[in-house]
C-alpha cells in the first residue's frame, strides 16, 4: 500500500514536472524571435548574446534605438582600440527600456562608461505610453532574464500601461496584460494561426550574437535624397520639449551610472535638429550628470570623415559609415574617457565572423566580373548561376579557369546560345547542366537544413530567353543577358547578392533590382542578421 | 437594465433553504458557520449548481481521508472544463456574435447556422464552467450534483430539460411547480375542470397552468425582458404542452403510417427534432430584445442561401480555415468523448483512469497542450466570461 502511494506520488511529482516543462519549451518555441535570419535588429540573439558574456568584461555599453544598433560596432572597436564593448540597443527603444537594461546589465557587468542615444528623448510615438509599441517593449524586454529588475520593469510598464489606458484622450489604446509577461503563452500562443517556421525551432541561432548586438545595412547612401548640411549652432536659446517620462528615465539612469561610478555619454547621431533641440539635450545631459555630443554637428561630424554616398552615418549607419563612427567613437573612449585596452578571447574568436561580414558587404559593390569570381570563392557561399540568352561569348579563358576552380564543370568555350546552370555549395558541385538548345530547369535541396531552391536557363538557341533563381520560393535571379548569378551565405543563410554579368556583351554588372529589393524589403536586408 | 433582485444561483440556493425549513422538510442549521460554508461555498457563487442544504450542507464539513484518485479526477475535470470553454465556446461566440450582431448583412441560412452553433456555444461555456467548478470541489473531495446528463440525447424537449440545467429544473419544480399545484387555488380549480372536462384533460390543463407560470420564472430567472421570458420560459412551455397534448394523436398516426418508432433513426429523427425546438428558443438569448429576435428570425426567412455554408462565406464569420478546423476536431472529440460516457456509463475520465499510463498521461498532457496552443485566451480575452455568471 504504502509502496503504491510512493509510485502515485513520485508519478504526480514527474507529470508536474513535464507539463511545467512542456510549458516553458511551448513558451520557448511560440515566442517571437527577432534573429539574424528573419530582423534587422536581432534583439534576441542580442540579448541572449549578452547573457552568454564573461562577468565584468565588458568596458562600454551602447544603449539606445535602431540607430545605435547599427552605429556602434563593438568589433570594429575593439579590433582598433582593444576596447570591450557590447551593443545592448534595440529597435526603438525607448529611454525607459534602456534604463532597465543597464540596470540588468550591471547585475553581470561593470562598464566604466554607457553610451547612450538621444532619440527617443523626444516625444516620437505619443500614442504609447513608453514612447515605444508594446510589440517593440516586448522584443526589449522578452529576452530579459527573469529577476527583480524584470519585475520591477514589468510592473511598471503595465503600470503605465493601465494609467495611460484610463485616460479618456486615448480610446484606441488598450492596457497591457502583466500576466503575459510571466506567462508568454498567453501573448504568443495563438502564433499557430499563422504558422510556425523553420526561424521558431532554431534555438541555437538565436542564442549567441557574433557582433556583440551591432547589425548594419549595406546599401550605399542614395546621392539624391541623402543630402546632409552638417548641423551648426545658431544662437538660439529656447528649448524644445521632450518627452517627461523619457527625461525623468534619463535622470534615473544619471543617478545609477553615479552610484556604480560610470560615465554616461548621450549622443546624437546625424538627423534633422535644431538650436532649440540641441539646447534640450544639453541641458538634460547636465541634469543627468552625462556629457553630450551631436555625431551631426560640423566640427564633429568632419573628424569622423564619412564620405556620402559610400559611407553614411545618417539615420541608420550603414557598414561603411558604421566603421568611421565606431573608430571615432573608439578614439574618444580611449583618449578622452581612458578606457583601457584588454585582449580578451571572447572578441578575439569573432573576428573572423565579422571579416565575414564586411566581405559580404562589399560583394554587392564589386563591378569587375574577374575580381567577383575571385570574391565569391568563399567556402562560406552556395553559389547559383544561370545563363539568360548567352553568357559565354566574351569569357575568357581566365575566367573559364576561375569558374572552374569554383567547381564548374562544364566547359564553357564556344557555347553560344546554351542554357547552362550550375548550383555548388561547400562541399562541391551538386547540380549542373549544359544544353544546345533546350529550356534547362532542377529542382532541389542544399545545405544543411535543406533550403528549397529551383533553377531554370534558357539560352537564345531555345528561342525563349530567360532564367530564374528561386530559393526558399523566392525569386532572387536579376534575369537578364549573361550569367545570373546568386550567393547565399550558409552562415547567414540568406541571399547577399543577385547579379548579372553580361558575358555576351560588355561584362558589366546589372544588380539594380537586388539593391531595390532589398531597400523596399527590410527584413531581406542580409546583414540585417547580424 | 437591473437585474431582477434576488435571481441568481446563490440567491435561489438560500431560498430553497429558506423554504424547506419553513415547509420543515429539514432542520434549521444552527451551526453559523457550516451555514454560512453552504451560503458561500465559492465555485457555486458563478454559475451554479443550484444545490440544496439537505445535499450538500453535510457534503461540506464531512470528513474525508485524502484520495489521488479523487484529486486527479478534480485536475483532469479542470482541464476539460477549460477546453470545452477556451478552445470550443469561445471560438463559436465569434461566429455566433458576427451574425447577431448584422442580421442585415446575415440573412438567411446564417440566422439558423448561428441559432444552432448558439446552442453549442451555450452548452460548451455552461458545462465548461461547471466542469471546472466540479473539479475543483473534487480536489476539496466535494460530491456536487451534477447539472447536465447528456442533453443532446434527449427525445423530447421535456426529457432535454431534465437533462439540462438540472439544478434549475429542480429547484423550479420543487419551490414553484409543486407549491402552485398544491395550493388551494389550483386544486379547486383542477377539481372544476375535471368536472367540466373529464378527468384527463381537466388535469392536463391545470397541469399546464402550473407550467406556464414555472416557465415563465424560468424565462424571467434568465434576464427579466420579454426575449428571455419567451425563448427559454414561454416557448419551451408551448411546445412541452402542445407535445403531451398531441402526443396519443401522433402515436396512432405513426401506427397508421407503419413508422417504426424502435429504431435508431427514429431516435436520431427525435434527437435532432429536440435540439431544433430548444434551439429556436434559445435564439432568443443573445439579442437585445423580443422585438430584436423576431426581427432577427424574419431575416432567416428573408433569403434562402444555403450556398453560404458551401461556398467559402463560412470563412468570413470571424474564423479563419485553420481555427474552423480545430473547432470542427474539438467537437468530434467531445462527442466521442460524450459517447464513450454514455456507453461504458460512467465519466470519461475514469475509463481512461483504467487504461495504462503511456495513454493516460499522452490524453492529459494533449489536453493541456491543445488549451496551451488553441485556447482563445490572453490579450483580448477574458477567459473568465462565461455566460452564465451574468444570472
Amino acid at each position: 500500500m504504502r509502496r503504491s502511494r510512493l509510485i502515485k506520488l513520485f508519478g504526480l511529482v514527474v507529470f508536474w514536472i513535464l507539463v511545467v516543462t512542456l510549458n516553458l519549451l511551448l513558451e520557448g518555441l511560440f515566442f517571437v524571435k527577432s534573429t539574424y535570419r528573419n530582423s534587422p535588429w536581432p534583439s534576441t540573439n542580442t540579448y541572449n548574446g549578452f547573457y552568454k558574456m564573461k562577468r565584468d568584461t565588458i568596458d562600454v555599453i551602447f544603449l539606445g534605438s535602431s540607430v545605435t544598433v547599427n552605429g556602434f560596432c563593438p568589433q570594429e572597436i575593439y579590433d582598433a582600440y582593444g576596447i570591450r564593448s557590447y551593443n545592448l540597443g534595440s529597435e526603438q527603444q525607448s529611454i525607459f527600456l534602456s534604463y532597465y537594461w543597464l540596470k540588468e546589465a550591471l547585475r553581470f557587468q561593470s562598464p566604466q562608461v554607457v553610451v547612450l542615444d538621444t532619440k527617443f528623448l523626444k516625444s516620437i510615438h505619443p500614442e504609447y505610453p513608453l514612447n515605444t509599441s508594446e510589440g517593440l517593449t516586448r522584443k526589449t524586454i522578452d529576452p530579459m532574464k527573469w529577476s527583480r529588475v524584470k519585475v520591477e520593469a514589468v510592473h511598471d510598464i503595465v503600470e503605465r500601461s493601465t494609467e495611460f489606458a484610463s485616460d479618456s484622450t486615448h480610446e484606441d489604446y488598450n492596457a497591457e496584460s502583466e500576466i503575459s509577461y510571466y506567462f508568454k503563452g498567453f501573448k504568443y500562443h495563438t502564433r499557430w494561426k499563422d504558422g510556425l517556421n523553420a526561424d521558431d525551432f532554431d534555438v541555437h541561432g538565436c542564442e549567441f550574437s557574433e557582433l556583440k548586438g551591432w547589425s548594419t545595412e549595406i546599401y550605399y547612401a542614395d546621392p539624391d535624397y541623402n543630402r546632409f548640411t552638417p548641423y551648426e549652432y545658431g544662437g538660439a536659446t529656447d528649448t524644445a520639449e521632450l518627452d517627461e517620462l523619457q527625461v525623468e528615465y534619463l535622470y534615473k539612469m544619471g543617478e545609477l551610472c553615479k552610484q556604480n561610478g560610470i560615465k554616461l555619454i548621450l549622443v546624437s547621431l546625424p538627423a534633422s535638429t535644431s538650436d532649440a533641440v540641441e539646447n534640450a539635450y544639453c541641458n538634460v545631459a547636465e541634469k543627468a550628470g552625462a556629457e553630450y555630443y551631436n555625431f551631426g554637428e560640423k566640427s564633429i561630424y568632419q573628424e569622423i570623415g564619412a564620405q556620402l554616398p559610400k559611407e553614411s552615418i545618417l539615420g541608420h549607419p550603414n557598414y561603411w559609415g558604421s566603421v568611421k563612427l565606431s573608430r571615432y567613437i573608439g578614439k574618444m573612449l580611449s583618449e578622452k574617457y581612458n578606457v583601457a585596452p584588454v585582449a580578451d578571447e571572447q572578441y578575439e574568436a569573432t573576428r573572423d565572423f565579422y571579416l565575414q561580414v564586411a566581405k559580404d558587404a562589399n560583394l554587392q559593390y564589386i563591378e569587375d566580373f574577374d575580381q567577383y569570381l575571385d570574391a565569391i570563392k568563399d567556402p562560406n557561399y552556395t553559389l547559383f548561376f544561370a545563363i539568360n540568352e548567352d553568357g559565354t561569348k566574351t569569357l575568357t579563358s581566365a575566367d573559364k579557369e576561375k569558374l572552374k576552380s569554383l567547381g564548374v564543370k562544364s566547359d564553357l568555350e564556344n557555347m553560344y546560345g546554351y542554357s547552362w546552370y550550375a548550383v555548388i555549395t561547400p562541399e562541391g558541385n551538386v547540380a549542373e547542366e549544359l544544353s544546345i538548345d533546350e529550356t534547362l530547369d532542377k529542382s532541389g535541396k542544399f545545405g544543411r537544413k535543406l533550403w528549397e531552391y529551383s533553377i531554370e536557363s534558357a539560352g537564345v538557341n531555345t528561342n525563349a530567353v530567360s532564367s530564374s533563381i528561386m530559393i526558399c520560393d523566392k525569386e532572387y535571379a536579376h534575369n537578364s543577358r549573361g550569367i545570373n548569378i546568386v550567393v547565399w551565405d550558409n552562415q547567414g543563410q540568406t541571399v547577399i547578392d543577385s547579379v548579372t554579368f553580361d558575358t555576351c556583351g560588355d561584362r558589366l554588372a546589372s544588380r539594380s533590382w537586388f539593391v531595390e529589393m532589398q531597400k523596399n524589403d527590410i527584413n531581406l536586408n542580409a546583414f540585417s542578421r547580424w | 437594465m437591473v437585474a431582477p433582485f434576488g435571481i441568481s444561483f446563490f440567491a435561489l440556493t438560500l431560498i430553497g433553504y429558506i423554504l424547506n425549513t419553513y415547509w420543515k422538510v429539514q432542520e434549521v442549521e444552527k451551526n453559523p458557520l457550516k451555514f454560512a460554508l453552504f451560503g458561500t461555498y465559492f465555485p457555486l457563487l458563478f454559475s451554479g449548481p443550484i444545490v440544496k442544504y439537505s445535499d450538500t450542507g453535510n457534503e461540506l464539513v464531512k470528513e474525508y481521508r485524502f484520495s489521488y484518485q479523487r484529486f486527479a479526477f478534480g485536475g483532469q475535470r479542470i482541464l476539460w472544463g477549460l477546453f470545452k470553454k477556451l478552445v470550443i465556446s469561445e471560438r463559436l461566440s465569434v461566429m455566433v456574435s458576427t451574425i447577431y450582431s448584422d442580421s442585415l448583412t446575415y440573412r438567411g441560412v446564417y440566422v439558423w447556422f448561428a441559432m444552432c452553433l448558439f446552442v453549442l456555444q451555450l452548452y460548451t461555456d455552461f458545462s465548461g464552467c461547471l466542469d471546472v467548478i466540479y473539479g475543483i470541489s473534487d480536489l476539496f473531495h466535494i460530491q456536487l450534483p451534477e447539472n447536465f446528463a447528456h442533453p443532446f440525447s434527449s427525445r423530447s424537449l421535456s426529457d432535454f430539460w431534465r437533462r439540462w440545467h438540472i439544478s434549475l429544473g429542480t429547484w423550479i419544480r420543487e419551490y414553484i411547480f409543486f407549491p402552485i399545484m398544491k395550493s388551494s387555488v389550483m386544486v379547486s380549480l383542477m377539481e372544476y375542470l375535471k368536472k367540466k372536462i373529464g378527468k384527463k384533460y381537466g388535469k392536463r390543463i391545470a397541469t399546464s397552468i402550473g407550467l406556464f407560470f414555472s416557465w415563465f420564472l424560468v424565462g424571467f430567472w434568465h434576464g427579466g425582458t420579454m426575449n428571455y421570458i419567451f425563448g427559454v420560459g414561454l416557448w419551451m412551455w408551448f411546445v412541452i404542452t402542445i407535445s403531451e397534448l398531441f402526443a396519443p394523436m401522433l402515436e396512432r398516426l405513426s401506427d397508421f403510417l407503419n413508422i417504426n418508432r424502435d429504431c435508431y433513426s427514429w431516435m436520431l429523427f427525435q434527437r435532432v427534432r429536440t435540439f431544433c425546438l430548444f434551439a429556436f428558443g434559445l435564439g432568443f438569448f443573445p439579442v437585445a430584445s423580443f422585438k430584436d429576435g423576431i426581427a432577427f428570425y424574419k431575416a432567416g426567412f428573408s433569403i434562402f442561401n444555403p450556398w453560404v455554408l458551401f461556398d467559402g462565406s463560412v470563412l468570413k464569420l470571424g474564423l479563419t480555415g485553420k481555427d474552423l478546423n480545430i473547432l470542427f476536431v474539438s467537437m468530434v472529440i467531445m462527442l466521442i468523448v460524450d459517447k464513450i460516457s454514455l456507453i461504458k456509463c460512467v465519466p470519461m475520465r475514469e475509463w481512461i483512469s483504467n487504461q495504462n499510463f503511456a495513454l493516460r498521461w499522452l490524453i492529459w498532457i494533449g489536453l493541456f497542450v491543445s488549451i496551451w496552443i488553441y485556447g482563445l485566451y490572453g490579450p483580448g480575452y477574458n477567459a473568465t466570461d462565461f455566460i452564465y455568471t451574468g444570472f
